[in-house]
């Protein structure tokens, strides 16, 4: 034992000395004190492009700091408050056509390298996504599909003529409705680069410049840190208190096993999901881990509720009666109590439950209650899918040449709730007649089963309104189908249907506030409702929590000063609000 | 070693260069899925909206040539292999793949390079004292455990080492290869990178260990019968001697060979053991590669450990005759 004791030590230095001899690191500063550090964990498995901070390249990791503290937004959406919050922007105002608006700047806004943030940086930022596009990603797509025109009416006024009205352009572009934002960036410096192949990245030169209080001073595979800047704009100017963290550090943790260990070890103080389970143990051993509510379900609704979309591009699944007929086979109580831990609801529809969509619900009561999204009726699954021409034999439909009705779902690897969803989803189909079998795939393989027209059916992520109905009736415009081999965007359903597109334009051009909203939310919810597209299935509460060993004054639903979601550029509105826990 | 010899060698070196860099290009292709219609859906899991995907996917193909037919393709990538220029990488674009596989590559060949040598080392010694006629009883009897490691693959092993020496009894980090980046080399840091290595260094020990030593015994015991070992004993030498100057260093051929392969595959063959314990190196960087179908870069980094074992096979060619006089130099 000894002599193995000895191998080991000796074997160590070794490694120690080659490690030391081949790991090359620049001058970084001194790293500051855990009490000053607030430690984020990175929700992807590794930082993937931790030499490039080109925000606008399709591969960049927003969520690895740079769109929570590496950037400022013009905007940000608090869900909680139901506000367009002013950041770099102080205002904005339509025309009464909806197909203008202003956006007027703050003018103590400056770079970190001490230049003025002014609006010839937003002119120019929009017109090289424009100029880019679609090379720089969906905002560059976004920025050439609804920018006519763009001009710096002075120093701190941007105008922007729209191609056509669109009340919800500040919301969607500059003010984080979900996950991210479009950020400008400096002018003086994006002016002489490439931005197709701009990496954006260098420590020695400050780069990436932004107007945000903190500075990147160190990246790689699996941690990324930025600095806090004294010399802030907001700070200065009293727009803002100055963050109390020193340090904001963004970790891997990888799998939720080592997530609930490093959360016990308080080595991260904000945390990405974890199960019901892992969670109430993680709360015995560590009574620091909190999060939005005190007691189960704990988690804060996501704006994203789950669902079944099917290709309707392929038969049997091109028959509303066999979209329908697999509706009434889900079982959703059994998916929220099997998949979910009881920590969420069924959805009714792709909305999520969220103040603002209250009144659409309650006034269509009766929509819902002919067309029941909830039940969960087999017999009337073998009725519908009698009604379309199918005969059970055995335990499974059959069509007309004796065929079997087969459902292959297809799941997104790595996504753990619809990892869960999955069996159980098989499970339902199964036992209501369908040869249902689902396969967990990497994304790659993910991606090409939905764009070749492989996959029967997916459960997804619905991401649309969170404020009004507008974005997520837009997720099933015809404008996002494609023939099955080409890539279809929106819902991916490929479903089309003129009728609902009238209405989809019309809300385009409804502001958000108007009443005439709820008239045309009707009427294409009862078009959507007959055809039925996707199953709607539960709603998405994502168990993520906070640590308040380090830090205090995480948002919760006594403190709800701003939703939750420290993955989102929100997240900039927690990183100035959080207190040091040992100043109390 | 005649020239003859050393031509064939080489011209075999070259071929099997060529034939693997086929088999990296055409292997990625014929999987399902494409780059960067990947990245976008990795965007869309977290529920950012893309715009226009569609477009976006067509962009990058034609930038990344992938629209061009499949030969044309082949030809451009085996003139740039040639010239060692590996391209960029699609999923962590605009890096390049030489930074990526070099930003990766001390983490690997640190843990790994010295991982492989110490289990090489304390295998074939094992390997050789089980086999060896004086060795002590205790020797012998840890056969049956060196079989039961060899027949865990790393990954169990690593998965088995993680649970009980970090998650439940908290000795050792869960992962990663430092607390945080280093900033500075003082003596802080050497430890703290160590302590990290502790764990998945100790399980490619523990699972190279009984590879080596069943490898050196099996060696061993056909040594043994030599006659030239009766020759040595009958000659008065020291047990010592005989041990390491005539068993040992014959015995040894073979896991030489195996061992100039298996530094070679390291990297390959490890992957699954720095996902376990998310060490940032090249099989970590593999794993991902291959999960975006980030063509590029998995060409390069299979390219560069096809490199690597075909010239350790080449010198081993090279030097084998001097290490064996009885080898044929024809």
């Amino acid at each position: 034992m000894a002599n193995c004791k000895s191998i080991w030590r000796s074997s160590s230095t070794a490694l120690a000395a080659l490690s030391l001899g081949l790991v090359a690191t620049s001058a970084l500063p001194q790293e500051a004190e855990r009490e000053d550090q607030l430690v984020f964990e990175n929700i992807s498995q590794r930082v993937t492009t931790p030499e490039n901070y080109n925000p606008y390249l399709p591969s960049t990791l927003q969520h690895a700091g740079l769109q929570q503290v590496g950037q400022e937004s013009l905007f940000y959406y608090n869900y909680e408050s139901g506000e367009l919050e002013p950041w770099l922007a102080s205002g904005y105002e339509y025309n009464e056509a909806f197909d203008e608006v202003t956006i007027t700047l703050r003018p103590e806004a400056r770079w970190s390298d001490g230049e003025p943030f002014t609006a010839d940086d937003v002119v120019f930022t929009m017109q090289m996504l424009k100029e880019n596009a679609p090379a720089l990603g969906g905002n560059s797509v976004d920025a050439r599909t609804w920018i006519e025109e763009i001009e710096a009416v002075d120093e701190h006024t941007v105008r922007i003529q729209l191609t056509s009205a669109n009340p919800r352009y500040i919301l969607n572009t500059f003010g984080v409705r979900i996950y991210g934002t479009a950020m400008i960036v400096p002018e003086h410096i994006w002016s002489e680069q490439d931005p197709l192949t701009f990496s954006n990245y260098d420590l020695e030169a400050g780069y990436p410049v932004s107007t945000s209080p903190y500075q990147l001073t160190s990246s790689t595979t699996t941690e990324t840190v930025w600095t806090r800047r004294d010399d802030w704009w907001a700070s200065e100017s009293g727009f803002k208190d100055l963050p109390e963290p020193v340090e904001v550090l963004f970790r891997t943790a990888g799998s939720e096993e080592r997530r609930a260990a490093m959360a016990n070890a308080n080595e991260l103080d904000t945390l990405w999901v974890l199960g019901r389970d892992n969670f109430e143990q993680v709360v015995e051993q560590n009574p620091d881990i909190t999060a939005w509510f005190e007691e189960a379900p704990y988690a804060y609704l996501d704006p994203c509720p789950r669902y079944m979309a099917f290709n309707t591009t392929k038969a049997p699944f091109d028959d509303p009666r066999v979209r329908w007929a697999v509706s009434y086979a889900m079982n959703r109580d059994a998916i929220v109590d099997i998949a979910w831990e009881n920590l969420t609801v069924p959805a009714q529809w792709m909305t999520p439950d969220y103040p603002p969509f209250q009144s659409y619900m309650e006034e269509n009561a009766d929509l819902f209650e002919q067309y029941d999204t909830l039940t969960y009726d087999t017999d009337r699954t073998a009725e519908l899918m009698e009604e379309a021409g199918f005969e059970m034999d055995g335990d499974y439909w059959v069509d007309g040449d004796g065929n079997r009705v087969t459902l292959d779902l297809v799941i997104r690897q790595g996504e753990a709730d619809q990892t869960r969803m999955a069996p159980v989803v098989s499970q339902l189909l199964q036992r209501a007649g369908f040869d249902a079998t689902f396969q967990l795939t990497d994304i790659a393989a993910y991606t090409d089963a939905l764009n070749s027209g492989r996959a029967d059916a997916w459960l997804d992520v619905s991401c649309g309104g969170v404020s009004d109905p507008y974005a997520t009736f837009e997720l099933y415009h015809s404008r996002h189908a494609a023939p099955v081999g080409e890539v279809a965007t929106g819902a991916r359903t490929r479903w089309e249907n003129e009728q609902f597109d009238e209405v989809v334009n019309q809300m385009a051009v409804t502001a958000a506030d108007d009443p005439a909203m709820h008239d045309l939310f009707r009427e294409g919810l009862e078009v959507w409702l007959e055809e039925m597209p996707a199953v709607p299935l539960v709603q998405a509460a994502l168990l993520t929590g906070f640590n308040e060993h380090y830090w205090t004054n995480w948002p919760t639903e006594s403190n709800n000063y701003v939703h939750p979601g420290h993955w989102w550029a929100t997240a900039l509105l927690l990183v100035t609000n959080v207190e040091k826990a040992s100043a109390e | 070693m005649t020239w003859n010899y050393v031509g064939r060698r080489v011209a075999m070196f070259f071929a099997v260069v060529l034939l693997a860099a086929s088999a990296n290009f055409l292997i990625p292709r014929f999987a399902p899925g494409d780059p960067t219609a990947a990245v976008l859906e990795q965007l869309m899991s977290r529920g950012q909206q893309v715009e226009g995907a569609g477009d976006i996917v067509q962009e990058y193909r034609e930038r990344f040539g992938l629209d061009d037919p499949l030969h044309i393709q082949y030809f451009r990538y085996l003139w740039n292999t040639l010239r060692f220029d590996l391209g960029q990488s699609i999923s962590f674009f605009p890096q390049t793949v030489s930074s990526a596989i070099l930003d990766a590559l001390p983490w690997t060949i640190g843990l790994l390079l010295v991982s492989t040598f110490i289990a090489f080392g304390v295998g074939s010694l094992v390997g050789a004292l089980i086999a060896w006629p004086g060795a002590p009883r205790a020797v012998k009897a840890l056969v049956p455990g060196l079989m039961m490691l060899s027949a865990i693959p790393y990954y169990l092993l690593a998965l088995i080492i993680l649970y009980a020496l970090a998650f439940s009894s908290g000795i050792f980090p869960l992962g990663g290869a430092y607390s945080s980046y280093p900033r500075s080399f003082d003596f802080e840091t050497v430890v703290d990178i160590l302590y990290h290595a502790c764990l998945p260094a100790l399980s490619i020990v523990l699972a190279g260990v009984g590879f080596w030593a069943l490898g050196m015994r099996g060696a061993m015991i056909g040594t043994l019968g030599e006659d030239y070992l009766t020759l040595a004993e009958a000659k008065g030498l020291k047990p010592r001697r005989i041990f390491f100057g005539y068993a040992v260093r014959n015995a040894m051929l073979p896991q030489v060979t195996s061992l100039a392969i298996a530094l070679g595959t390291a990297a390959s063959g490890s992957v699954l053991v720095e996902v376990a314990f998310n060490y940032p190196g090249i099989g970590f960087l593999l794993y991902n590669a291959l999960r975006s179908s980030d063509y590029f870069l998995v060409q390069g980094i299979a390219f560069v450990l096809v490199l690597t074992v075909a010239i350790a096979v080449l010198i081993l060619d090279l030097v084998y005759p001097f290490l064996d006089p009885r080898i044929e130099r024809q």
